[in-house]
């Protein structure tokens, strides 16, 4: 405790900061990628570029679920389950999945999904092995490499820091309102502290919800003990109440018959009208037992709750309709769950929050690299005379460089690998993922060589010139390019090049500042740069 | 429920406008843009002129888009809008009452056309 309450409160603020920012801002990064997940996915798999896409059409409907049926039946007589995904808007096209039967020592067995391409052209089955937007999802709150439930653990700890520091940030923020639009430019650590209280005092409740939420959504990790003693430690149980889709019928193994999928659609019309439905899921298909599920599109409800109306596989009986209204907790607990997913929001406010993500990242650089600038000041006199830094702004210089400056370049090579890797190579998508850590340690080696600007300026041009060739990348590897993805209005794909080479020319102009300004210091042209790259991406992820 | 993006512009320019009276209404910013000191008639106008004009927004927000989709959206909105008025204060401070009739009157215009 140090004596006052306000100084015990800076103190709190710098090192539970300090501790963690570096994890949190690549959960931070990962977290406001993975907004765009669908459309990176789609970007990384090539083959779907060309006669794929449609828009969900309801007169097409018992046509597409008609062949869907006959289609599965032939090729996947005695899978476990079979999915028939409709278009969406996110998801743009038509998909026939089948989970096979699993091995006796595991839940699931292998996913096979094939695509439908429009106007009988034909189906793709061969798709490139890659984890998409997916990768940056698990990265979320998986990171990699580590096992999921330690994984979860250590975001879960530093998401609690990140709560602490978000408090104890606004109680020892005095000039919160009067300094509420000021940014000083040019004055070194002052515009850095300006950057740093800009970001997250104009995103707050963005940063505090999301925060806040990210802890809710892993709650029965982090505090499982009411539910452990409610249900004898039963969490499946426990999860089967909570939510009732989990509860799954075993297959009776007598086979019947199966009614036709689109003859129940008459049935769906009349309790969800025009609505449009997401996906059918048919369970244990040619048995006594087997189910047919409709999941709706809940477009923009902020709810995370799959809404579904569950029928016997061969009568065609309705065995369960859309979930009674739930309690108030349960209310609650979804709405804070869909605010953190953000799976309702269509184009722009999608946009709005990955500009908020944006925004939690450069708060969280411009804190860890204030604190290093302020640091560096303090022993300026010991450096002059010729003392060593201190080994605790070395290594913060260090993580910096490598998380800062690293992540924009790691994710680049991420996109590379996703093209230029050969498709049939073994664990392809996990050398991808290799490849995003690969660019990250060369980072690390050359800062431990070298953290100077000059280490900065090289880091940045790299991610620059990669981030500008990805139209390039695109057009080489992929059957379209940047001007016929306009012609055909894909928006999400344009929207993805456009926006990588926004953000790659942002990233060059950052380097020449840093050139020019190299006798000041790195921090005004890059907190000038942060917050051009906010405006810039804002703007170019409004056309995806 | 379809939420035009015509009405986002127009819901954002406002939030610029409401944000920059709010700045205007702070003595530094003030002087930076006019170069002479607001009374403090003009100060507190331009305050609680922010404030309206920023409730009519919201209220426009939840009118357009309902009231749990209106909030999170108008939430974002006014970030994106204040980090812009952030931007003209300390680059451009003598063009920040421009930009404020020029977004304003594209707003209106959008609001009018749908």
């Amino acid at each position: 405790m140090k004596d006052t309450f306000f100084r015990t409160m800076t103190w709190l603020h710098t090192w539970v900061g300090l501790l963690v920012c570096w994890v949190l801002l690549l959960v931070f990064f990962a977290g406001t990628v993975s907004y765009y997940r669908h459309e990176i996915s789609l970007w990384t798999q090539p083959e779907l570029h060309k006669n794929v896409f449609q828009h969900y059409q309801t007169e097409k409907l018992t046509e597409q679920l008609t062949k869907g049926q006959h289609y599965l039946s032939t090729n996947a007589a005695h899978a476990k389950d079979w999915r028939i995904s409709l278009p969406t808007e996110r998801k743009p096209y038509l998909v026939y999945a089948w989970q096979t039967q699993p091995k006796p020592d595991q839940d699931y067995g292998k996913f096979i999904e094939h695509i439908i391409k429009i106007q009988d052209l034909g189906i793709v089955t061969d798709i490139r092995d890659s984890r998409g937007g997916n990768f940056f999802y698990r990265l979320h709150f998986d990171l990699h490499y580590l096992p999921a439930n330690i994984a979860r653990w250590l975001v879960g700890f530093c998401t609690m820091f990140m709560l602490l520091a978000l408090i104890s940030g606004i109680v020892i923020h005095k000039r919160i309102f009067k300094d509420f639009f000021k940014f000083r430019r040019d004055k070194t650590n002052r515009s850095w502290l300006d950057a740093h209280n800009i970001s997250s005092v104009l995103a707050l409740p963005y940063h505090l919800m999301i925060t806040y939420t990210g802890l809710i959504t892993l709650m029965i990790i982090y505090m499982p003990w009411g539910v452990l003693t409610a249900y004898d430690g039963n969490v499946r149980a426990f999860r089967a109440e909570v939510k009732p889709r989990h509860e799954q019928v075993e297959a009776a193994g007598i086979p019947t018959e199966m009614i036709k999928i689109s003859t129940l659609l008459s049935q769906v019309k009349s309790f969800w009208g025009e609505s449009p439905i997401k996906q059918v899921l048919i369970t244990h298909p040619y048995d006594e037992n087997s189910r047919i599920t409709f999941y709706k599109n809940t477009q923009q409800t902020v709810t995370d709750k799959r809404v579904s109306l569950v029928f016997n596989g061969s009568t065609g009986k309705i065995i369960s309709k859309a979930s009674p209204s739930p309690s108030v907790i349960h209310a609650t607990h979804d709405t804070l769950m869909s605010l953190h997913t953000a799976r309702f929001s269509e184009p722009v406010l999608r946009a709005f929050f990955f500009f908020c993500g944006i925004m939690g990242c450069i708060m969280i650089a411009t804190g860890t690299l204030l604190w290093a600038v302020k640091i560096r000041q303090k022993q300026q006199i010991n450096i002059k005379k010729g003392i060593k830094e201190s080994l605790s702004l070395r290594l913060v210089e260090r993580l910096n460089l490598i998380f800062v400056a690293g992540l924009p370049l790691a994710t680049c090579c991420f996109f590379y690998a996703n093209r230029i890797l050969p498709t049939d190579m073994i664990n392809r998508s996990q050398w991808e993922a290799n490849s995003f850590f690969i660019a990250l340690a060369l980072v690390g080696i050359l800062a431990c060589i070298n953290r100077t600007k000059a280490s900065w300026r090289l880091v940045l041009r790299t991610a620059s010139i990669g981030l500008v060739g990805i139209p390039l990348l695109n057009a080489l590897t992929s059957s379209r390019h940047l001007m016929s993805n306009i012609a055909n209005q894909q928006w999400a794909l344009v929207g993805f090049d456009i926006m990588c080479a926004l953000i790659g020319g942002i990233l060059w102009y950052a380097s020449n500042k840093l050139n020019k300004n190299a006798n000041v210091s790195t921090t005004v042209s890059r907190s000038n740069q942060k917050m051009n790259r906010i405006v810039v991406s804002e703007l170019s992820t409004r056309n995806t | 429920m379809i939420i035009s993006n015509t009405m986002v512009i127009s819901l954002l320019s406002f939030s610029y406008l409401a944000l920059g009276c709010m700045a205007l209404a702070m003595f530094s910013h003030f002087r930076d843009t006019f170069k002479h000191s607001p009374t403090p008639m003009i100060k507190r106008g331009l305050y609680w002129l922010g404030w309206i004009i920023l409730t009519i927004s919201y209220c426009i927000a939840i009118n357009k888009q309902g009231f749990s989709y209106g909030s999170i959206m108008f939430t974002g909105m006014i970030s994106l809008a204040g980090i812009l008025v952030v931007l003209t204060t300390s680059y451009w401070p003598r063009h920040l009452p421009h930009f404020m009739t020029g977004l304003t009157s594209l707003g209106l215009i959008l609001m009018f056309i749908n």
